[in-house]
């Protein structure tokens, strides 16, 4: 083997080395203290059990991951977080196509609405949750004004400053207790998030409906087919894998979520809002249970991980057809 | 195709409208009820406080009460939107500027130098990418005390001053690098001639004056997409910036309404302050949105 005709000096490679470290160590330092350390510290902190004293904790290894892990709350949580994904994920993103299919009409001034349409991007989760509790807050609410006023009864709601669940007359006063009735909570944080989804899906879509060659469109057109026809045999089939990216990224949000719920909520009522982000963020910091929240922390990277590939194999120009 | 040539061949101007009127309907409804919520509370944004307290929901036009956007001082906090709005803004700007500047560093060492374990560096940069912060709140917030302590103790670091709690320092630390900004910018960095960089080599520019004098200027484009999209992010935050301030004085304007919703007396100026924590992005948002949705598939599109 010819290994020293192949070889270059070290020094050379000590020297091209030294002339990029400049440039690559502010980003290395940054991302070993806030990335990398947090991560080995997470698996190193799920080994001990912390107690609420922060006394002394305990090494315990693995149990902890086993009990975190299987416990019937991590799997609720785990359960209402993918109930969540979908009441966020799936209406969003019919609406969202719809609004796109029509903000790609060529009218004048169709830019205006395509703006529109998107708008709800620009809207936080805090914001997004003040826009949609004055909708559905108890006593201020615009929509139990307007269940009322089709003639549905009133209910107390707003004892003594609290938001409380009212005495229910008929059936349709659940309506009322929008953020504390258990059957309602999910349903409520979810549609302030699934607002903000609509515009991020419809500007994904837009995009993705730019690609789809006018052709497809004319020889559809030469075939006979109408504007509903037409949506089904061109449209959809070409705009799959944009529908399919914007659902991973609708998805990667919803697990992210927990300002929304944090405003709206703090995961109640029993719970049935305590999506994985929320929990791990009461675990360790309301609790005081760091341990226990840590193998919750990683129990949502495991899924974080495999939906942030899934983006990415989406990104790397696989979405588009050319 | 010119105007004139589709007068000729269409129908008349005026028949042409009348059709594209339920065309125009649809999408303005449809606008209309999407906007309903922003709608409802910049009307509430707009009444006094007193609407809020009578029973039933307040009247959905407003009633031009401004005092709601200059109001500070009592209920939840002494802290007045404005300041709230002033720490995002300074938290958004830093994080952005200093994204823009180490993304630039290590995407350039990445599209153009030669060194050992390059490939092996760039995939530990893009991993970055799969750890959302959400994930690592524990240990950072653990890191922050820690630095605080450390930082408020040991005399060769107090003179410094440096917080690590309460301070934009704190909200600002674990968002100044991106992978993604750094992938982003590479991918841009990649598409411009060698020749270019080779006649600066000739012509003796070192690294640094080629970065500022050849490269930045032809990734303009690629810079805004990073820069709009660092803003938008770090602006919206809600989870760290919730950690790491108690002080009012230090918090974010999200963190700001957020405490001024649920305060009933103040229900008015939490209103107010959501229309001013949304009006400057929905500007960001419209203006940009070019390169938003670049940014949106990691430079894979042209926008």
């Amino acid at each position: 083997m010819t290994a020293v005709a192949r070889r270059r000096p070290w020094t050379r490679g000590l020297r091209e080395l030294l002339a990029a470290l400049p440039f690559l160590l502010p980003s290395l330092i940054l991302f070993g203290t806030f990335v990398f350390y947090p991560l080995v510290k997470s698996v190193y902190l799920g080994f001990f059990i912390s107690n609420p004293f922060r006394t002394r904790d305990v090494y315990v290894g693995f149990d902890q991951y086993r009990e975190v892990l299987t416990s019937s709350e991590f799997i609720s949580s785990l359960l209402v977080t993918a109930t969540f994904t979908l009441y966020t994920v799936v209406p969003a993103l019919v609406i969202a196509t719809f609004l796109a299919v029509i903000a790609n009409q060529k009218l004048p001034g169709i830019a205006v609405f395509r703006t529109v349409f998107s708008s709800t991007l620009a809207a936080s989760v805090a914001i997004s949750a003040v826009f949609w509790l004055v909708l559905l807050h108890p006593s201020i609410g615009v929509v139990n004004e307007i269940l009322e006023s089709l003639g549905f009864s009133s209910v107390n709601w707003l004892e003594e400053g609290g938001w409380a669940v009212g005495d229910r007359a008929t059936p349709w006063d659940m309506f009322v207790a929008w953020f504390t009735d258990p059957n309602y909570a999910l349903i409520s944080v979810s549609l302030a998030t699934g607002w903000m989804n609509i515009g991020l899906f419809t500007v994904i879509l837009l995009a993705g409906m730019q690609t789809i060659p006018d052709e497809l469109y004319e020889s559809a057109k030469i075939d006979g087919a109408g504007t509903w026809s037409e949506f089904w045999h061109v449209t959809l089939p070409m705009l799959s894998p944009t529908l399919f990216f914007a659902m991973v990224v609708g998805t990667i949000f919803a697990f992210q979520a927990f300002g929304q719920i944090q405003i709206l909520t703090q995961g109640g009522p029993v719970d049935a809002t305590n999506v994985l982000l929320f929990s791990v963020y009461t675990t360790a910091f309301d609790d005081f249970r760091v341990g226990a929240g840590s193998v919750q922390a990683l129990g949502l990277f495991a899924i974080m991980l495999v939906l942030t590939l899934m983006q990415f194999r989406l990104m790397s120009g696989r979405v588009f057809y050319r | 195709m010119s105007a004139g040539a589709a007068t000729r061949r269409g129908p008349p101007a005026a028949q042409r409208w009348l059709r594209r009127m339920p065309g125009y309907a649809l999408l303005v409804v449809c606008s209309a009820v999407l906007l309903f919520p922003v709608w409802v509370t910049f009307a509430y944004s707009l009444h006094p406080l007193s609407e809020f307290l009578e029973e039933g929901a307040p009247s959905l036009w407003p009633s031009w009460e401004w005092d709601n956007y200059f109001q500070s001082g009592e209920g939840v906090s002494d802290t007045s939107i404005g300041r709230y709005l002033f720490n995002s803004f300074v938290m958004a700007s830093v994080i952005t500027i200093a994204q823009v500047i180490t993304a630039t560093l290590s995407a350039y060492a990445f599209a153009f130098l030669r060194f050992p374990f390059k490939n092996a560096l760039f995939v530990a940069f893009l991993a970055t990418m799969m750890v959302p912060l959400e994930v690592a709140i524990i240990p950072n917030f653990q890191t922050m005390q820690w630095l605080d302590t450390q930082f408020q103790n040991q005399p060769w670091l107090s003179w410094t001053g440096l917080r690590w709690i309460d301070s934009y320092t704190a909200l600002v630390a674990p968002f100044l690098a991106t992978g993604f900004g750094t992938f982003l910018l590479r991918q841009y960095f990649l598409t411009i001639p060698r020749e270019l960089l080779d006649a600066a080599e000739m012509d003796g520019y070192g690294h640094l004056r080629t970065l500022l004098h050849v490269v930045m200027p032809l990734a303009r484009g690629a810079l805004a997409t990073l820069a709009i999209f660092a803003f938008l992010q770090a602006w919206n935050q809600y989870l760290w910036p919730l950690l790491v301030t108690n002080d009012p004085d230090m918090r974010t304007v999200q963190i700001g309404i957020a405490a001024e919703a649920s305060d009933v007396s103040r229900i008015n100026v939490a209103f107010a302050g959501t229309i001013m924590a949304f009006l400057p992005m929905l500007v960001l948002v419209v203006a940009f949105q070019r390169y938003l949705v670049r940014g949106l598939f990691g430079g894979s599109v042209k926008g």
